[in-house]
């Protein structure tokens, strides 16, 4: 499909506030679940190739500490992977949140817990984007990784594309010392049918 | 009737301006900014009925810009539009002494509501 892979301002402002209406309604979810207040930020919003998707990941993401990368496909009109990012501490405190004791927390429980919150956070904010798209997507199970160096990022399918959109956006408990970040990417034929969606709702306005 | 409008996206305020557009039939001047402190600064120019202002945004966040706008003017109406809609945040700016909360996207049932509980 040739066309352009780029977004006016227009549409980026667009896929912005949806993202933003998409991300609120699932971090109120995570925070009923935690009995905490979460912080919300504006989503950014990045078109960039995909040759240099790991160097814009190092940049972002402190790896001097260890951090836990849980990583689900998206399949449907918009298709590409969603990725969860939080270090190992903030992990830890929400496993204490969830009542864990000292001698109870282990990798397992690290794990099943940050599947957890992926499967809350980034399956209900896409699927709301999607909504708001007038379209579907299913997802595969989520898989976790442990990493220290984005060179051991090397399984993401999305590498394979021409050009990748990052939407991001961070979850923040301040009182609970919790920072993560979701990042959407999706690829080349998803950025063009997102484009066409978001022009959609435009001319609606 | 002067209504200012804030959200940092200009979708989210063309929003807004429709269903105002389509469902208060009262004769409304318009007027947008792009964060709180542009809000701000426009409150205290044109006094407008109701502000409905947003909760995230640069520069100045709605809670901020909400708890100046009420110091300023104690009965000044702004109705909180947001996508937070965690209950901490509700709970937060109805203490703050906003005049409602609504969760985006807005629909004209809750716009025509609003303007109502103004009469």
């Amino acid at each position: 499909m040739k066309s352009e892979i780029n977004l006016t301002e227009d549409e980026r402002d667009c896929l912005q506030e949806l993202m933003n209406v998409a991300y609120g309604s699932a971090t109120a979810a995570i925070t009923e679940i935690l009995d905490a207040f979460a912080k919300l930020s504006i989503p950014k919003i990045q078109i960039i190739n995909s040759n240099e998707l790991k160097s814009y990941l190092s940049n972002e993401l402190d790896l001097e500490v260890e951090h836990l990368v849980s990583l689900q496909q998206i399949n449907g009109s918009i298709s590409g992977e969603n990725m969860f990012v939080i270090d190992k501490q903030s992990a830890i405190n929400i496993a204490y949140k969830f009542g864990l004791e000292e001698d109870e927390i282990d990798d397992n429980e690290i794990s099943d817990i940050v599947l957890e919150i992926t499967n809350i956070l980034s399956s209900s904010t896409i699927s709301k984007l999607a909504e708001n798209m007038d379209t579907n997507v299913s997802f595969s199970a989520p898989t976790i990784k442990s990493l220290t160096s984005i060179n051991q990022l090397n399984n993401l399918s999305i590498t394979k594309y021409k050009k990748v959109i990052i939407i991001s956006t961070e979850l923040k408990f301040e009182d609970l010392n919790i920072n993560a970040e979701l990042f959407i990417l999706t690829t080349d034929n998803s950025i063009l049918y997102i484009k066409e969606k978001l022009n959609k709702i435009l001319d609606s306005l | 009737m002067k209504i200012l409008v804030t959200d940092d996206s200009k979708m989210a305020r063309k929003m807004v301006i429709k269903t105002l557009n389509e469902d208060i039939k009262e004769n409304l001047e318009i007027f947008e900014a792009q964060n709180g402190q542009e809000a701000l600064d426009l409150y205290k120019e044109i006094s407008p009925t109701i502000v409905f202002l947003d909760l995230t945004m640069p520069i100045m966040d709605g809670f901020t810009a909400l708890e100046k706008i009420k110091e300023f003017d104690k009965n000044a109406r702004v109705v909180i539009i947001s996508a937070d809609i965690q209950k901490l945040s509700m709970d937060r700016v109805l203490k703050l002494g906003a005049f409602d909360f609504v969760k985006k996207p807005i629909d004209s049932t809750k716009m025509k509501q609003i303007f109502e509980k103004i009469k």
